[in-house]
């Protein structure tokens, strides 16, 4: 049964830098010209270093005007990286669907643009019927090559966008550097069968275990920088009367550790009191 | 899994480094990558210079010497070709390592020895009270250069680079991820790795610049294209004498890479092989 | 079983490093003790060791001193500017009690000076080149046999007593040839190093020093974690700016090398009745000999005291070998180095006269006989 070609539609492929997600928002939207659609692209990119927001949104169909993707039309995200996933979780039709990486990459100071951790998310986002956390790291490792996390998720959604999968596999091979091809092709293959393997119901993180994160601080190495005060995303830091630095609202971090790997004085320790191992979530799959 | 506070000296804690100096932000990064690849540091000796940066040495529960200024690697060296199995990271300072010991530096790489070198540049001299370095910027002002540095700078990894350093890599205290990755690959990295780590002297060098101190100082590290949407008078700026300054953020990352017979191997040292990398 | 060979005092040195079981050399090319470094470059690799020829004499000391902290026998052979070089990181061995030797095979200076030509102008260098109070050790041989010997008390003296030990010989003896019958030591004569005391752990204290006087390293990597700094310490390695600290280190490390003068006594050559004594070391000692022998037929009590430990001095040794002397001309190859050592330790009565030769030139048996019919010695005026 030849896959149907789409009319029209739209991508969001999200990650940080690094990723590859300007590479697989251009194949994407590759297959789409080859199949005779007007496409429109759209990229916003933080760092050309690790740890920034990267993302590419693709439109497709007949004839594109608007380059971006609107609130609740949403249709697919490929998340690269756990958080970034959630991120578009506004703008998701009531339909659509995100195959998420459950990889999540603390991100470094440069990125305040990016939060760390997902408990800032309000549970909604990860009850959506259309969220489906896949193992994509360890996909990749096993085609040989890590960085092909990305076209795992790719493969995932070949089998949900149409296009017939030679034209995914020609693009591909236009994109990819040659000596990379083979482990690329592999982790496409990877991240089909696995989405083939288990019915959608089981592609859903089947509960939500909140990130608990306690707090140490050595006193007597605190010198009073006030460095984790600023760069704490969630604000938990402050400077007591002595310039000491303490936790008012330790409940709310999200274990991203920029405090404690800022500090010049080793004064911080951030104690994960619970393993949270997304792959817990994850039912089915590979 | 050993934390990188496991790693330290605890009764030489606290550091003798001044509050927000961007030297312990470095360490905190080295720490962690000796921690992701060491169950305690018996096989791993630190070797530093004189300076600020090279006193961290001292709290590090490994076999820690901490020599004369500028000589550092010559001193690794020694150890080195006589203990060919330890890991060997010599850290120096942009005085140490480019003032004083440049000579050694360059020989170092070209020699191609096994040995990891982290050179934290905070662009001054910072424990003889911040005076003009080999590596402060045009213009800047230090305690010796009162109108503002008339001298051309050096580019650390570019020298290293020219010199025949088979690893070279810069990351900055700001980015710690970075950092740790880069420092991951330079001591996987079979020959004379460099790693360039842009760091900062609160004490002198922020404060005679008027970049602030703290994370004020950190975040003039942040210089990306991320901040261009941000309003022009939040960019970090260096205070010269002809006004302001945005303040110049070099690549960071591994910058260069290349396969050749180390020093050990040359010298067909036995011990050489029982390091596995 | 050994044989007798023409050798030079150069080869000697790399052939006694060799015998002592020297594992590590990094040096610098300079006359006149670059024979030293080329012998060692082929003869060193062979015997398991490895030579490296470092970038300058900072890096070679600091190498050497890497490379003993590594557990190996190590040196580097230099000459005057280049020992001048080396002088923070002899201070730095010595802080740190790191055994090495270096070599110094003396030329005239200062500055670049005359490269070939001989002098015993680094004396005092020796005992007071680097900064701050330290007890310093230098050895002076005079023949070819005693390079070979000494170098091994050199290294011996170094790992028993952990201190950087210097062995130092003017350019006629790093050059002239003798045919010498070496005698390679025993493996009971080469001394170790002490033993670490107490087992790795927290309370392992590197720094403690034995009844000696000595700390008790261990190498880098046999499984203790320490710090080794040239900063003052306490027994464990921390820097510390303790005043009281700071004075017992500095007395320690002085005291710990007061047995080195019993352990290589001077050579008293005709002294027992002496009243008119040279002393002399070196090259120099070879020529005051001669002068002696030629004295003593002229019937004048003339005798010659070598002393083969130049740093440091037991100046009451010094006192009572000397006190029959009632002339004592201390002749050197410089403008009056180690007479100051002698003038201080005898009593005012005794005369104490310096010939400082310098320019290059070795001194010579006339001059040493001359000075005495200068000092109108009566005997010899009488003859
Ligand atoms: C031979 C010698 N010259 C000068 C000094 C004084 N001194 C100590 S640290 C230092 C500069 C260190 O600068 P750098 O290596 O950049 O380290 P920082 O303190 O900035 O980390 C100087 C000049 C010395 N200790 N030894
Ligand atoms: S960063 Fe560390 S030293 Fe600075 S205020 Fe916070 S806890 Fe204290
Ligand atoms: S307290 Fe530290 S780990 Fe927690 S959110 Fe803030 S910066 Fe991140
Ligand atoms: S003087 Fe500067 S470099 Fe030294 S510890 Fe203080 S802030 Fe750091
Ligand atoms: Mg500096």
């Amino acid at each position: 049964m030849a896959p149907r070609v789409p009319k029209q539609g739209n991508v969001v492929v999200a990650g940080v830098g690094g990723q590859g997600v300007v590479l697989a928002g251009n194949i994407i939207a590759d297959i789409c010209l080859s199949h005779g659609l007007d496409v429109k692209k759209a990229e916003v990119h933080g760092m050309s270093q690790r740890g920034g927001s990267v993302s590419a949104q693709v439109r497709f169909g007949p004839e594109v005007h608007n380059v971006v993707v609107e609130q609740g039309s949403l249709q697919y995200v490929l998340g690269f990286e756990w958080a970034e996933a959630l991120r578009w979780m506004p703008f998701l039709a009531p339909d659509g669907i995100v195959f998420a990486s459950s990889e999540r990459i603390v991100p470094p100071a440069a990125q305040r643009n990016r939060v760390g951790g997902d408990v800032s998310y309000p549970l909604e986002f990860l009850e959506h019927p259309g969220l489906r956390a896949v193992d994509a790291e360890s996909l990749a490792k096993e085609a040989g090559n890590p960085k092909t996390a990305g076209v795992v998720l790719l493969g995932a959604l070949s089998t949900e966008l149409g296009f017939p999968v030679e034209s995914w596999r020609d693009a591909l091979a236009r994109w990819v550097p040659k000596k990379a091809l083979d482990a690329n092709l592999r982790a496409f293959e990877l991240g089909r069968a696995w989405k083939q393997a288990a019915p959608p119901k089981d592609l859903r993180p089947q509960r939500t275990l909140p990130a608990q994160f306690s707090l140490k601080l050595e006193e007597a190495w605190c010198k009073g920088c006030g460095i984790c005060v600023d760069v704490c995303p969630e604000r938990i830091w402050h400077l007591d009367d002595l310039e000491v630095a303490r936790a008012a609202t330790p409940e709310r971090c999200t274990g991203c550790r920029l405090c404690e790997k800022l500090c010049p004085d080793f004064a911080i320790d951030v104690v994960q009191l619970q393993e949270i191992d997304l792959l817990t979530l994850t039912g089915g799959g590979a | 899994m050993t934390t990188a506070k496991e790693l330290l000296r605890h009764e030489m804690m606290p550091h003798i480094l001044c509050p927000g100096c961007g030297h312990g932000i470095v360490m905190n990064a080295m720490l962690r990558v000796l921690a992701k690849r060491h169950d305690n540091l018996d096989q791993v000796a630190l070797v530093a210079g004189i300076g600020c940066s090279s006193r961290i040495v001292g709290y590090v529960d490994a076999n820690t010497l901490h020599t004369t200024h500028g000589r550092a690697l010559t001193f690794a060296t020694g150890l080195k070709l006589a203990r060919p199995e330890l890991e060997v990271i010599v850290v120096t300072g942009d005085g140490d390592g480019l003032g004083i010991g440049g000579n050694h530096l360059i020989h170092a790489a070209r020699r191609n020895v096994d040995l990891t070198c982290l050179l934290f540049n905070n662009e001054t001299y910072g424990m003889t009270g911040g005076q003009l370095a080999p590596t402060t910027v045009k213009q800047a002002f230090t305690t010796t250069s009162p109108r503002g540095n008339t001298e051309p700078n050096f580019d650390a990894a570019a020298l290293a680079k020219a010199a025949g350093a088979s690893f070279v890599a810069r990351g900055q205290a700001y980015r710690p991820d970075v950092l740790e990755e880069v420092m991951e690959r330079a001591l996987d990295h079979r020959g004379f790795s460099f790693v360039e780590v842009m760091t900062d002297c609160t004490e002198y060098f922020g404060r005679k610049n008027a970049l602030g101190q703290g994370s004020d100082l950190l975040f003039t590290q942040s210089r990306s294209d991320q901040d261009v949407s941000r309003d022009l008078a939040d960019w970090p700026t260096l205070r010269t004498p002809q006004g302001w300054q945005v303040r110049e953020t070099q690549p960071l990352g591994v910058l260069h890479e290349n396969e050749r017979p180390t020093f050990e191997e040359s010298l067909g040292l036995p011990g050489y092989s029982k390091r596995e990398v | 079983m050994a044989k007798r060979e023409l050798i030079s005092g150069n080869e000697a040195c790399a052939l006694g490093a060799l015998a002592s079981g020297l594992r590590f050399f990094g040096g610098y090319p300079i006359s006149p003790s670059s024979e030293i470094s080329e012998i060692l470059s082929s003869r060193l690799p062979r015997a398991g060791g490895v030579f490296v020829q470092m970038e300058d004499e900072m890096a070679s000391l600091g190498s050497v001193i890497g490379a003993s902290l590594g557990g190996l026998r190590a040196m580097t052979a230099t000459s005057g500017p280049g020992f001048t070089l080396m002088q923070e990181h002899l201070g730095y061995a010595s802080l740190a009690e790191i055994p090495c030797l270096v070599v110094d095979v003396m030329r005239v200076g200062p500055s670049t000076g005359v490269p070939t030509a001989p002098s015993q102008g680094d004396v005092m260098q020796a005992r007071w080149g680097s900064h701050g109070d330290r007890g310093t050790v230098a050895l002076s041989p005079a023949s070819v046999e005693e390079v070979y010997n000494l170098t091994v008390h050199a290294f011996n003296i170094a790992d028993r007593l952990r201190t950087p030990v210097v062995l130092m010989f003017d350019e006629v003896i790093g050059h002239m040839r003798e045919g010498v019958e070496l005698t390679p030591p025993a493996p009971e004569d080469l001394w170790a190093r002490p033993r670490p005391a107490g087992a790795p752990g927290p309370d392992f204290r590197a720094y403690a020093p034995n009844e000696q006087g000595v700390a008790q390293l261990p190498a880098f990597g046999d499984g203790y974690r320490f710090h080794v700094t040239g900063l003052f310490h306490d027994e464990r390695g921390y820097p510390s700016t303790n005043p009281d600290l700071v004075r017992q280190t500095i007395e320690r490390l002085e005291r710990k090398l007061d047995p080195i003068p019993a352990w290589l006594p001077p050579e008293k050559y005709r002294m027992s009745d002496a009243d008119f004594v040279y002393v002399a070391y070196g090259a120099v000692s070879r020529v005051a000999r001669e002068a002696v022998d030629r004295l003593r037929e002229q019937g004048v009590a003339a005798g010659l005291y070598r002393p083969r430990v130049l740093w440091p001095v037991d100046e009451a040794a010094l006192r009572k070998d000397l006190a029959k002397a009632r002339t004592v001309v201390v002749a050197e190859m410089n403008r009056g180095q180690w007479v100051q050592v002698v003038a201080q330790a005898l009593p005012p009565a005794t005369h104490v006269v310096s010939y400082g030769k310098t320019g290059g030139e070795p001194v010579t048996t006339d001059e040493l006989y001359g000075i005495a019919a200068d000092l109108n010695l009566r005997s010899v005026k009488s003859s």
